[in-house]
């Protein structure tokens, strides 16, 4: 087991945002999230990265707590994320966003401009590797976003809607590039998305957040037969 | 020829060399070296400011009365201890980082943007009557005098070239600082800071980090102007230095190097010049600042990136 969560909750004063949720993610898998709009999910994320500590509940990596650790420790010990929004460091070229993530993000701040190559060839970047990041489109601040968290030398993934405002088209290739980082690097992933067929299509396991609460948790093939996911999240559709 | 080497290696090669000989050949016009002693002192603290304010994106509004401490500890330091003043510069300058960092710094680490351009510019008007409660040490609001020289007998050529030196040691540091990985943290930090975070970068440190590396700056040039002069008092506290190193850091380009150094040029030397239209000094200086802030809200190196792509399409155009 890679990381697991026990209990763990955060709430924002009354609003209970995560409610205790318990998983248990294993080495190597494909985890998907998904859930309407406010189920917790992008919260449960800030809560593993650090970013909000728990309000009560234990996050456990590896066999080390790391529920309380400041972000840059939690990123020292292996996981890395991507966040809904896309965010890069807009007044940076594509090359030092990525440097960020490998100076910073590896505890031994000592720059390996292999691996930042590998990355960069991985994702077919190479051209855009001078632009200042403000002047990217969609798709490509999406694979500087990932880039940047790949060069931390990460374990562990966390995508946050990674494939939202993509076309068809980019929606496959970033698949592929999830597979392949699954399977090739042998990284752990994460997935929030609401694109419920993609997630299926991907995942290992998946689990259904609503009002905070884990609703489902299994396999992904039985997920659109469960009766409490169609009421909440999927809807009955037309008969 | 000169595509080779660039226009802005030309520049500031030329520059520097202008300010190196500029003494050689006019070393009876102390009125203009005195000018630019100023100015060095200025572009200093401007972009001291520029790191704190422009590149880590920290709203402090302070640095002028870091500027103040710098002057005031190493000019007491000098006469009460009796230690040579260019010993007590590089240490007042220390103190200052100290001080700063102690007081403004580590407070200021559970706020963000405009909380601490509050809490800064409390820290700063706080200072005045600091210094009045302390005045058997300090002088109070008549300010603090017999500051001793450099060293004795010290000639105006002298400070001019040291005030040069302390000029190009500081802009050289700060341009090693901004365009180092420490530099782009606090670039990142600024631009989005959550991101900057879950890639592994420690904010309260690279945040006391600007703190300390910018009141250093801040402190060494306040500490030479203060030997300089030979006086310091609350007054350069007030709303016009304040005023004008904002300015400086504004209209050259925030978060640009050496875009302060060109506010200084242009705020220190414009406001000299304009001295010879008398009343109207004043008006002529702030409408032009509105005007650059208008046009070009980027600051002065707006300029510079202009030419840089008309360039870049002439090349294209000759390929």
């Amino acid at each position: 087991m890679v990381l697991k969560t026990e209990g763990v909750s955060k709430y924002f004063g009354d609003l209970r945002a995560v409610d205790n949720v318990d998983l248990e993610i294993e080495e190597g898998e494909i985890y998907g999230i998904a859930g309407p709009n406010g189920a917790g999910k992008t919260t449960l994320f800030d809560v593993i990265s650090g970013l909000w500590p728990p309000s009560s509940g234990k996050v456990i990596f590896k066999n080390d707590i790391i529920s309380g650790l400041k972000p840059y420790q939690i990123c020292h010990k292996g996981i890395a994320r991507t966040f809904q929004i896309s965010t890069v460091f807009a007044t940076l070229t594509v090359l030092d966003n990525i440097k960020i993530g490998a100076v910073f993000g590896a505890k031994t701040k000592k720059l390996d401009s292999s691996h930042i190559n590998e990355i960069i060839e991985f994702l077919g970047i190479q051209n855009k590797k001078d632009t200042i990041a403000q002047n990217l489109e969609l798709y490509t601040i999406k694979l500087v976003m990932l880039a940047a968290a790949l060069a931390t030398d990460c374990k562990l993934l966390l995508l946050d809607e990674p494939m939202a405002g993509l076309t068809i088209a980019e929606i496959d290739n970033f698949l592929q590039i999830i597979r392949k980082m699954n399977k090739e690097w042998g990284i752990t992933i994460v997935i929030i998305e609401h694109l419920i067929d993609t997630l299926i299509d991907i995942s290992d396991r998946i689990i259904i957040l609503d009002g905070g609460k884990v609703i489902y948790k299994g396999l992904p093939e039985e997920l659109t037969k469960d009766k409490k996911v169609i009421e909440v999240y999927l809807g009955k559709g037309e008969e | 020829m000169l595509n080779k080497i660039g226009w802005k290696k030309m520049a500031i090669w030329l520059s520097l060399l202008v300010i190196v000989l500029y003494p050689v050949f006019f070393h009876s016009n102390s009125y203009i070296m005195h000018i630019f002693i100023l100015f060095f002192c200025w572009a200093v603290l401007a972009s001291s400011w520029n790191l704190l304010f422009g590149y880590a994106g920290i709203w402090s509004l302070a640095q002028v009365g870091v500027f103040v401490i710098g002057a005031y500890s190493s000019g007491m330091m000098a006469k009460f201890t009796g230690i040579s003043p260019l010993i007590c510069i590089p240490l007042a300058a220390i103190l200052t980082a100290l001080i700063v960092t102690l007081f403004v710094g580590l407070p200021s680490l559970r706020l963000k943007g405009i909380y601490i351009c509050v809490f800064s510019l409390m820290f700063a008007d706080a200072l005045p009557s600091v210094l009045t409660q302390t005045r058997k040490w300090t002088g109070g609001g008549r300010g603090f005098h017999d500051i001793p020289p450099l060293w004795n007998n010290i000639s105006r050529v002298h400070y001019y070239y040291v005030g040069f030196a302390i000029f190009l040691i500081s802009l050289f540091i700060i341009y090693k600082i901004v365009n180092s990985s420490t530099g782009k943290a606090f670039i990142a930090l600024r631009d989005s800071r959550d991101f900057a975070l879950s890639l592994g970068i420690n904010e309260y440190k690279e945040r006391l980090k600007v703190f300390a590396l910018s009141s250093f700056f801040a402190g060494l040039a306040g500490a030479f102007y203060g030997h300089y002069l030979g006086h310091i008092s609350p007054s350069s506290l007030g709303i016009s230095p304040f005023l004008l190193a904002i300015a400086m850091m504004e209209m050259g380009g925030l978060g640009r190097f050496p875009g302060a150094v060109i506010g200084a040029v242009v705020l220190v030397f414009g406001s000299e010049l304009l001295r010879l239209t008398g009343m109207s000094r004043l008006t002529i200086l702030g409408a032009a600042v509105v005007l650059i802030m208008l046009f070009m809200p980027k600051g002065l190196m707006q300029i510079v990136d202009i030419i840089d792509n008309i360039k870049l399409r002439k090349n294209a155009i000759i390929k």
